[in-house]
């Protein structure tokens, strides 16, 4: 631990004096040269790259556009501080020049708040309908969002707000912008570039501390989730289209920003420097600087404008040996190139749930179901020890019958198990009960209430945490990252209070990595190992941080799919004594799949079997043990005397 | 001559060490076994012999040829396949597209055959042809896995759990088969949390415990030995 500050300690002081050595740069250099010209773009490149790493990086969202929130904060800059309205005459906080001239001419700081604000109104404008989408399609999207602010620019010449009022001014551009001109300072000029310099320096370390303090914060770690695995982080409780947004209205505001200062400090906004190569150009720089890292933001800077130099040969080499964990994040940008891969765990359909149309003849098929619910009352005469209770719950795939008409309930406090042959149709039962699928015919009600077809993070929040089968960690998070994310539904910090830490969200933060860590150490995972990437761990151990993840939020009702899958007979065996831990010391209720009849034996109270999607048998683990039916489709001989 | 020989290999997850110093051997013909707890280095062996997490040191000899620094399709083309842990399916091709995968670097005329031979061990992916893998349940795509590494027609077969996610009906025709692919000549090593099962079939065991070799025997004496039973055999 000590070393461990120590080390912290010499971070900090090889980061001031670097910061320092950045600092004091323009005075080695003559007030006007080249060089600082270059470093002050370059750290206005730098906000904006860091600001699309928000949204790129961490939460794992293909912008192609970003052009367009670097034209929203520059036009904003020449509508309130340039005398291109010369109709206007307001003049607000600005120095005696810029006072002397029509126009409106507003306070530089005072404009870049509007400019803030204005992109991150486009950004959630943009952003609401269009982050319902994955991948691809959000990468297309934004693609053309930025043509067409790029349009507009070119355009806006003939687009009159006002009389006199213009959009734009097309290709000829808005010129001359107000330079900086602040109270008690020399106002800026182009003959001494040093000004500019600290300006856009004080920019970059502004949105440098906001990506640090985003980054380990409950926010940061759902969209690093997000980014990782939407499934299982919408499981885990996470909002998608509203945390989404968040980042996506966040890396806006950057970009805004500092397309207001770079409007002041090239004196012009032109349409013409809006064109989509400018979204790569700033991509470029996420990318090649590490997806993710904030860091790379700025190293990226250096290589996407030194003409792509290859990677250093030892970099290539370090990332090899570093092996899987270091190579991750790029798969994130893999991932947005293809279509989204579905897997058993996950819904068939391209939205994370239950949006997705049922094929017609289901549908009808859904309202029959749940006209016939009613007139029995079956809604609400649910037996009050039931913590579920599922009827006549099915599911069909195009064609296909996954799940056909299957009642079942779950008594309050009880362990209960759901075995049968591969492709019964027991994972997708699990992902009704969970509200990754929408079930085509039924009702569920849970705790008695209906949960039928909810949004899986609204489930979640109600009390139904669970395990994937194919285990679904987030993989660029450490063991204890991963539970927290778990209680994401129960922590309250958001985006301002995460970036200036308060006292509040710092005692949360506490709160909840102290609960990781105990939770951790409840399903036995050995102490060293909570603070290593969870891709590094061993299978049995992923498996226990998944139990780990969905205990983090408290649940009620605890689904585990496969648990034992990857142990050895003595961990199952611990496994076993974990559930009985779980009901007797928390009063949970356990719903398990499992193909261990060692443990489903030894564990269940009672035992419903699927075979085709059916429910073939039913009972003590005995009368099902003895069944001809279950042990012709599922137990074989051989099973009898485990 | 022994088929495969690893000499005191050592593999690395970034900086946590996997594997401190593993050395194994398997003759042509046999079928080995690692078993041992979570985190003890089975699956690690195996990626470190397919190449997939190259070892930092140490040697692997495959057929006399140094095969420790070679890319993982090279490691194929020289006669190994894998079926890796967690499957790892193409969720987006058919079945039979997947199978076809485990043939890519194949040049002879009996993929045919070898995949009316998968179909025949496992009926469901024959139901399953032209479904894509994806939307097939967890222990459908253990079993495509399984027979995709099986297309390949290995000389040495690396099978990473085989049983993990089978009902139990199939687990037993998965160890049949098992058995029967290693009596036609395939060299196999396996690992397996089910020892049981996994000592029913090999010649020969190895147990691993953080890293290293702990315990090396004829898997019939291990089957006895009552440290293995209490830890690993669940008696």
């Amino acid at each position: 631990m000590t070393s461990a500050m120590g080390n912290r300690n010499v971070k900090i002081a090889i980061f001031l004096a670097g910061l320092f050595v950045v600092a004091i740069l323009p005075l080695f250099f003559n007030e006007s040269s080249g060089f600082i010209d270059d470093c002050t773009l370059a750290l206005a490149y730098i906000c904006m790259a860091l600001g699309l790493n928000i949204i790129v990086g961490f939460a794992g969202l293909l912008d192609l556009g970003y052009v367009a929130f670097f034209a929203i904060g520059a036009y904003t800059m020449g509508w309130f501080a340039s005398g291109f309205y010369a109709d206007a005459d307001i003049h607000l906080f600005v120095g005696e020049f810029a006072s002397s001239i029509p126009g409106i001419h507003v306070n530089f700081l005072i404009v870049l708040v509007i400019a803030a604000a204005l992109t991150t109104l486009a950004g959630i404008i943009i952003g609401l309908p269009t982050l319902r989408l994955r991948g691809d399609y959000i990468a297309i999207v934004t693609l053309a969002f930025g043509e067409i602010i790029h349009r507009i620019a070119i355009n806006g010449d003939e687009v009159k707000i006002a009389e006199g009022f213009p959009l734009t001014n097309g290709r000829q551009g808005i010129t001359p912008v107000d330079k900086i001109d602040l109270p008690f300072l020399e106002p800026f000029t182009s003959l001494n570039l040093r000004p500019w310099y600290w300006v856009a320096l004080a920019l970059a370390l502004f949105v440098l501390f906001v990506n640090f303090r985003l980054r380990d914060s409950r926010l940061g770690r759902a969209w690093i989730a997000l980014r990782e695995d939407e499934v299982a982080a919408i499981s885990m409780g996470i909002p998608a289209v509203k945390t989404k947004l968040l980042a996506y209205g966040t890396g806006a505001a950057f970009g805004g920003m500092s397309g207001a200062f770079l409007a002041s400090y090239l004196n012009t906004v032109n349409a013409d420097q809006f064109a989509f190569s400018f979204s790569i150009f700033v991509l470029a720089m996420v990318i090649l600087g590490g997806l993710g890292s904030i860091w790379g933001g700025g190293r990226g800077r250096g290589r996407a404008d030194v003409h792509q130099l290859p990677p250093h040969p030892r970099r290539a080499q370090r990332r090899a040996e570093q092996g899987r964990a270091r190579i991750r994040p790029l798969r994130a940008v893999v991932r947005h190139l293809r279509l989204p891969a579905r897997d058993h765990d996950g819904p068939q359909t391209r939205r994370p749930d239950t949006g997705a149309a049922p094929p017609d003849g289901a549908r009808t098929g859904h309202r029959r179901g749940r006209h016939r619910a009613r007139p029995g009352g079956a809604m609400t005469d649910s037996s009050p020890d039931l913590i579920l209770d599922a009827r006549d719950v099915s599911k069909v795939f195009g064609g296909l019958t996954a799940v056909g008409g299957v009642d079942f309930a779950i008594p309050r406090g009880g362990i209960v198990s759901l075995i049968g042959p591969n492709g019964a149709g027991k994972t997708t039962f699990f992902n009704m009960l969970t509200g990754l699928y929408k079930p085509t015919t039924g009702a569920i009600l849970f705790d008695g209430a209906p949960i039928t077809g909810g949004r899986p993070d609204k489930i979640m929040a109600r009390g139904i945490a669970r395990t994937f089968q194919n285990i679904r960690l987030f993989g660029t998070m450490s063991a204890r990252e991963n539970v927290m994310v778990g209680e994401h539904a129960r922590m309250r910090a958001g985006l301002f209070g995460s970036v200036l830490r308060t006292p509040r969200v710092r005692r949360e933060e506490r709160h909840v990595s102290d609960k990781a860590a105990e939770e951790l150490a409840y399903v036995g995972l050995a102490a060293n190992t909570f603070d290593q990437l969870a891709i590094n761990l061993a299978y049995g151990d992923q498996r226990r941080v998944e139990i780990a993840r969905a205990l983090a939020s408290d649940p009620k009702l605890l689904l585990l799919d496969e648990p034992t899958a990857g142990m050895n007979p003595q961990e199952s065996d611990e496994l076993t004594a974990l559930m009985h831990r779980l009901r007797d010391e928390r009063g949970l209720t356990i719903l398990l799949i499992e193909h261990d009849m060692k443990v489903v034996m030894g564990v269940s109270e009672y035992i419903t079997v699927l075979d085709h999607g059916e429910k073939i048998a039913e009972g003590l683990p005995d009368e099902v043990r003895a069944d001809n039916r279950v042990i012709e489709a599922y137990l074989g001989k051989g099973a009898m005397h485990e | 001559m022994s088929m495969l020989v690893l000499d005191d290999i050592k593999t690395y997850y970034g900086n946590i060490q996997a594997l401190k110093g593993i050395s194994l051997t398997v003759e042509p013909g046999e079928c080995v076994t690692l078993i041992g707890s979570n985190g003890a280095g089975k699956s690690t062996t195996l990626r470190s012999i397919s190449g997939l997490t190259p070892p930092r040191t140490g040697s692997i000899l495959f057929e006399g040829q140094e095969i420790a620094r070679m890319a993982p399709q090279d490691i194929v083309s020289l006669g190994i396949s894998q079926s890796p842990e967690g499957r790892r399916c193409f969720p987006r091709m058919t079945v039979a597209e997947n199978l076809d995968m485990g043939a890519y670097l194949r040049r002879d005329t009996d993929v045919e055959q070898d995949r009316d031979r998968v179909y025949e061990l496992f009926p469901r992916l024959e139901e399953r042809s032209k479904q894509k893998a994806g939307t097939m349940s967890g222990g459908e795509q253990q079993m495509l896995a399984i027979g995709r590494a099986l297309m390949a027609k290995p000389k040495l077969l690396l099978l990473d759990e085989p049983s993990m996610g089978i009902a139990p009906i199939l687990v037993e025709r998965i160890y049949e088969t098992i058995a029967e692919i290693n009596k036609q000549g395939t060299t196999i090593l396996l690992v397996e949390q089910n020892a049981n099962f996994a000592l029913g079939v090999s010649h020969r065991a190895y147990v691993l415990e953080t890293g290293k070799v702990a315990l090396s025997d004829e898997s019939a004496k291990l089957r006895e030995n009552p440290d293995v039973q209490k830890a690993y055999l669940g008696a």
